[in-house]
């Protein structure tokens, strides 16, 4: 049963989700965890890449036996409903009058018993009408809201609490005993559509904290958080002849919001607001579905950190009077120190230190995996002459030839392994992504070192030619050689004979990039 | 065992202790029993005999020197394959060396008569400052990057 929950809600939730599975892939992340995600856009492409993060997440998580205590990767407990999605929407191709049968409310009839029930549902209807235009109730919603959270706002109030996901949500919580228990965390931008509708709307008392499930006698078993993610890029538009928001809608969006967030009663213990003022350029617009697909942003790891933060927090803060905690850019760069980590200023520099540590070491071990460990396998055990493996993986004798149970070219191990490289693939196409490039803003891992474009895919930079890539991924670096790798390879000493081959091998890989890390990046 | 400079000092007891095996025991066995030529002294055979041996010595103590020094560079360890090729270079250079200095003394001493176990002395000798000298060394204290690198070792 996971005692933290992480809703992500809308484009920028699916992203924030996102950035928290690798945060926990890198082992930054709570001890469990469970997430899921309200959309009604299951095809849009922020939402595939997060599902696709989860997924290999969880089969790397899963393949991986037994760990040493310094080993960290997918480190956190991740549990999913199945589905993951709540797509808000019986059908995709629903619009607003559909949901809401305005054409039933609409309809005459001719008999004068019914002619009083026909004046109440007119009256519904010319509400409807009131309150939506006839764009928003005539619109298909299965691209999302489209920036209108007052879509949003009336279909997601009705859930069905017998379907997954909210009903493994319900039974967790039943499960769950004693005040704030369950930690619930709530993402979404405030500027968009599906987001700005469903934070304030779970947010009410009524939907989660106060709900009866979640009465104890003395108070509410859940801790309830928000990150509201204020307008943080831009996009590209070429034309706008259909109902949808754009990046010159953010402020008036976001102002509107805000007010309501100030004067509306909501049930938050804690929120978190997170913004940009950068406005960085993410690409070409798309109202929705395969096509939205955005590169990662740093906000979005801020966000993940948020999260991180709250779901950490001590306890014994909950109650009295509201306290108020601010941070910032103090350039126009993000550089690590920039990353907001703890509201308490004891807790920064650890925490800082902690998140540098495990996303370089992780960053190294990906690449280190991928670019030599994994491709290392097609080689027969006994010609690979590297002293890591020969004292790990390969033993023979002159009557009994080679003892295969330590090799993990065995097609089960060598499995394990490879769903421990997609997701490190995964991975290591997220955290490169940061980055901007040349003249970016965001300074934390170089993109350049490690990944090259070549014929309009990246590709992983060949370490025998670019043997300076692994230590110069960030900044400041003693420039250390793969070479040096190797060595801190040799040096790992694995020594359980219970460890399966796969488990040694990504045990020792990883212990190696810690080591390499710690030297080459001094990092605390 | 395997790291500096643990594996430079033993390398070179190791070394020094055959030197005084090889240049005192063998020399003694070597000072009864070799027919030398006529004006040719015992003494200046012995002299000579310890020259070459601890030139040979010096030689194997340098390669061992060198791949310790090798194997423990950033760079070997990401290219294995050359280190196998400069491993097995130096291995049969120490070889013909070892040759070269059992025909020096063949032909510093060209008038002497020499059995055929005094001709496999001369050779096992030389031999086991040189290329054998090598051999067990790096088998025993190579850098870990390279330790299996020398023959026997798999």
């Amino acid at each position: 049963m996971a005692t933290n929950y992480f809703i992500g809600i809308g484009g920028t939730g699916a992203r924030a989700a996102e950035a928290l599975v690798h945060l926990c892939g890198a082992g930054y992340g709570p001890g469990d965890l469970s997430i899921f995600l309200v959309d009604p856009d299951e095809s849009n492409g922020n939402l595939n890449r997060t599902k696709a993060a989860i997924t290999h997440y969880q089969d790397a998580r899963n393949s991986l036996g037994e760990r040493r205590e310094s080993m960290q990767v997918a480190g956190t407990d991740l549990a999913t409903p199945d589905p993951l999605v709540w797509n808000v929407l019986e059908r995709g191709d629903m619009r607003l009058a559909d949901y809401i049968k305005h054409s039933n409310l609409e309809a005459k009839t001719h008999s004068d018993d019914e002619a009083g029930r026909e004046a109440g549902r007119q009256g519904l209807a010319d509400f409807a009408r009131v309150l939506f235009s006839e764009d928003e109730l005539d619109e298909r919603l299965n691209k999302g809201f489209r920036g209108h959270p007052s879509i949003g706002a009336t279909v997601m109030s009705d859930h069905d609490d017998s379907t997954d996901p909210w009903k493994t949500f319900w039974e967790d919580l039943e499960n769950s005993a004693g005040t704030d228990a369950m930690r619930v965390f709530l993402a979404g931008s405030v500027f968009g559509g599906t987001g700005a509708a469903g934070i304030p709307t779970f947010g009410t008392p009524e939907m989660i904290k106060e709900h009866p499930k979640a009465q104890t006698g003395e108070g509410s078993k859940v801790h309830l958080g928000a990150a509201l993610v204020l307008p943080y890029f831009t996009f590209d538009v070429e034309d706008r002849d259909r109902l949808f928001v754009t990046s010159a809608d953010f402020p008036i969006a976001t102002k509107a919001a805000l007010q309501f967030y100030d004067e509306k009663k909501l049930a938050f213990d804690e929120m978190y607001f997170l913004g940009d003022s950068l406005s960085q350029n993410v690409g070409e617009f798309s109202p929705g579905s395969r096509d939205q697909e955005n590169r990662p942003h740093y906000i979005e790891v801020a966000t993940a950190l948020a999260a991180y933060d709250f779901f950490e927090s001590d306890e014994s803060e909950a109650g009295g009077d509201s306290k108020y905690f601010t941070a910032g850019r103090t350039s126009q760069r993000v550089d690590w120190d920039a990353l907001p980590v703890s509201r308490h200023r004891d807790a920064v520099q650890p925490r800082r230190d902690a998140l540098k540590r495990q996303l370089a070491t992780m960053t190294a071990f990906a690449y280190a995996f991928l670019d030599y460990g994994l491709p290392l396998l097609e080689t027969p055990a006994g010609d690979v002459s590297a002293a890591w493996h020969q004292d790990h993986f390969y033993s023979s004798s002159l009557f009994f030839g080679q003892d295969t149970s330590l090799d993990p070219r065995q097609p089960e191990q060598k499995q394990s392994l490879e769903r421990v490289g997609t997701y490190a693939r995964q991975f290591l196409a997220w955290v490169t992504a940061l980055d901007e490039g040349k003249g970016g803003a965001v300074d934390l891992i170089d993109r350049s070192k490690l990944v090259s474009a070549r014929n309009g895919s990246p590709e992983l930079r060949d370490h025998n030619e670019h043997e300076h890539s692994i230590g110069t991924f960030m900044e400041p670096s003693r420039q250390m050689t793969f070479g040096a790798f190797i060595n801190e390879l040799n040096g790992v000493r694995i020594e359980d004979e219970s460890m399966s081959p796969a488990d040694k091998f990504v045990n020792l890989f990883y212990e190696a990039a810690r080591r390499f890390c710690k030297k080459n990046y001094e990092i605390a | 065992m395997r790291s500096a400079p643990l594996n430079y000092l033993i390398s070179v007891a190791f070394g020094g202790l055959l030197w005084l095996g090889t240049g005192y025991w063998v020399a003694n066995y070597l000072k009864f029993n070799v027919s030398l030529g006529v004006g040719t002294t015992v003494d200046y055979f012995v002299g000579v005999y310890r020259i070459v041996l601890a030139m040979a010595a010096v030689i194997g103590l340098l390669a061992c020197f060198f791949w310790f020094y090798y194997g423990s560079q950033e760079g070997t360890a990401s290219n294995l394959e050359g280190a196998k090729r400069v491993w097995t270079i130096s291995f049969f250079v120490q070889l013909a060396l070892s040759i070269v200095a059992v025909a020096t003394i063949f032909a510093i001493f060209e008038n002497a008569i020499f059995t055929a176990a005094q001709y496999a002395v001369f050779f096992a000798v030389m031999s086991a400052h040189t290329y054998l000298f090598y051999w067990l060394c790096t088998l025993v204290l190579s850098p870990r990057t390279v330790k299996y690198i020398p023959w026997g070792m798999r």
